[in-house]
């Protein structure tokens, strides 16, 4: 009995050593359905050559994805530039590598089957890009001054040509996100200057990222607002509006992570990462 | 790690959505329960019919086939080809909610009809016997006789089913339907703080469950008074 018991407390003092200095596997977490996963995977639709020797691991969203990386059980993320920079201030312990590796354009998604749609939705954008609300909104956000959640009406699909529905991935800060049961974020603020532009009523749908763009023109769904990036593909089944931010895909670390140090450009952080 | 949760739960509203997300849920369950329950009734007596009659065959092995379809596919896969692709053929316009009722009721039907059946099939056949030997139809003898006697054996498979239920429609948020665990998952995604709403979320659906059986075990208890 003694002996087995010896036995057991080896056994678990040994799992425990191991598993405190275990280095992290060579995987680059993701957002499933994100630009961030084809860069690592590569995709000749998208035009990226893909990241060489490291496996692709999808999360539901980048929150997820950063508590793997903190379990160890990531060595990288890779996420938009801004969400990165909010997680780094928000989530103790990880670090954004803020060199630009891609460079993207964020546009809405608009349902196909709606001709006007396109040119009004683009019209009430311009709009608020000159009367300076659009400015405005940007700049609340990297400040984190002036916030103003939306709240979404109930959808009615009765009313569907007096109401703007939105779908959207509310896990995606500065964005789009939740705070209790209204919407935050610079897409959900622009969803709402755009649906008073229009004199609609907005409803915003919350669901999985990889069914946004899907569900554009299905069950009444008019505009997908979610960070999204223009993209060849996507515009199979999608018309995209005017752009209206410039992104680019930024890996996130642990804090203690020396890899990137001495990264200047996007070229060094592909080589580093060979 | 709690006064973050607490603050997005009570200060900032999130209560509200998980209200919502609650009576989402018990909405799913429920319609999913009654619809199941009726469907399935209809399939077992199908199934039990004695197959005399050439029309009672056709019907049985199209019940088989609906059956073997239904309890085949994962109930996530049967959600989203039911919004997907099912609902835009049929015109387009439908709710995630009218959806999940749907897809739930009918998959719910397939099991129940097994559980349906083996209660019929344990009343004694004698009952079907004499109640045939008085002159009523197979029906008859079923709906007065068979049945209300099947139902106390049935009960336990019920309350069962009806647990099930209510744990299979924490899978809804794939078709955009804010439920118990979406509304939870919301929260948590929002603070980045996962560990208070994941064990918040299972205390919310134990509760909901030892409710249940609760309910189930007094409705036992009401049937077992003809028992010595």
């Amino acid at each position: 009995m003694k002996n087995k018991l010896l036995l057991l407390a080896l056994s678990c003092v040994l799992l425990l050593t191991v598993s405190c200095s275990k280095t992290a596997p060579k995987a680059i977490g993701v957002q499933a359905g994100t630009t961030g996963q084809y860069f690592v995977e590569g995709d000749a639709d998208w035009g990226f050559e893909g990241i060489k020797g490291y496996e692709c691991k999808h999360y539901a969203n980048a929150g997820l994805a950063v508590q793997d990386l903190k379990n160890k059980s990531i060595r990288y993320v890779m996420i938009d530039q801004a969400p990165a920079l909010t997680l780094q201030n928000t989530i103790k312990g990880i670090k954004a590598i803020n060199i630009p590796l891609s460079e993207e354009e964020y546009a809405f998604a608009v349902d196909k089957s709606q001709n006007d749609l396109l040119q009004k939705v683009n019209a009430a954008l311009e709009k608020i890009k000159q009367n300076g609300k659009f400015d405005s909104i940007l700049k609340a956000y990297s400040t984190g001054d002036g916030i103003k959640p939306v709240t979404s009406a109930k959808k009615d699909l009765s009313k569907q040509d007096k109401q703007l529905v939105v779908a959207t991935n509310a896990a995606f800060a500065p964005f789009e996100y939740r705070e209790g049961d209204k919407f935050c974020g610079i897409d959900m603020e622009l969803a709402r200057e755009i649906a008073d532009e229009l004199g609609m009523e907005l409803v915003l749908e919350d669901m999985e990222f990889d069914s946004v763009v899907i569900s554009v023109g299905k069950h009444g769904v008019d505009l997908g607002m979610a960070a999204l990036t223009v993209n060849e593909t996507r515009k199979k089944s999608v018309n995209f509006s005017s752009s209206y931010y410039n992104a680019a895909q930024v890996l996130v670390t642990l804090e203690n992570d020396n890899t990137f140090q001495s990264c200047k450009t996007a070229s060094d952080v592909l080589a580093a990462l060979k | 790690m709690w006064n973050i949760f607490s603050n997005q739960l009570i200060a900032k509203g999130g209560y509200k959505l998980i209200l919502t997300g609650l009576v989402s849920t018990l909405e799913i369950a429920i319609a999913g329960l009654l619809i199941g329950f009726v469907l399935g009734a209809i399939l077992a007596f199908i199934k039990v019919a004695p197959k005399y009659k050439m029309g009672i065959r056709i019907l049985s092995r199209i019940a088989d086939v609906y059956i073997a379809l239904f309890r085949g596919t994962p109930i996530v896969v049967q959600l989203l080809i039911g919004y997907f692709v099912i609902a835009p053929l049929l015109g387009g316009l439908v709710n995630g909610i009218a959806v999940s009722i749907a897809v739930f009721g009918l998959n719910s039907g397939a099991y129940m009809s097994e559980m349906i059946r083996g209660g019929i099939l344990s009343v004694d056949p004698g009952q079907l016997e004499a109640g045939r030997a008085l002159g009523l139809t197979f029906t008859q003898a079923m709906l007065k006789i068979v049945l209300p006697q099947s139902v106390k054996n049935i009960l336990p498979s019920l309350g069962n089913e009806f647990i099930s239920l209510i744990k299979e429609t924490s899978v809804v948020s794939f078709i955009a339907v804010v439920d118990l665990t979406k509304a939870y998952k919301t929260m948590a995604d929002a603070t980045y703080e996962y560990i208070v709403p994941y064990l918040m979320l299972a205390l919310t659906y134990l509760i909901l469950v030892m409710i249940v059986t609760f309910i189930m075990n007094g409705i036992e208890r009401r049937f077992k008074k003809n028992e010595r």
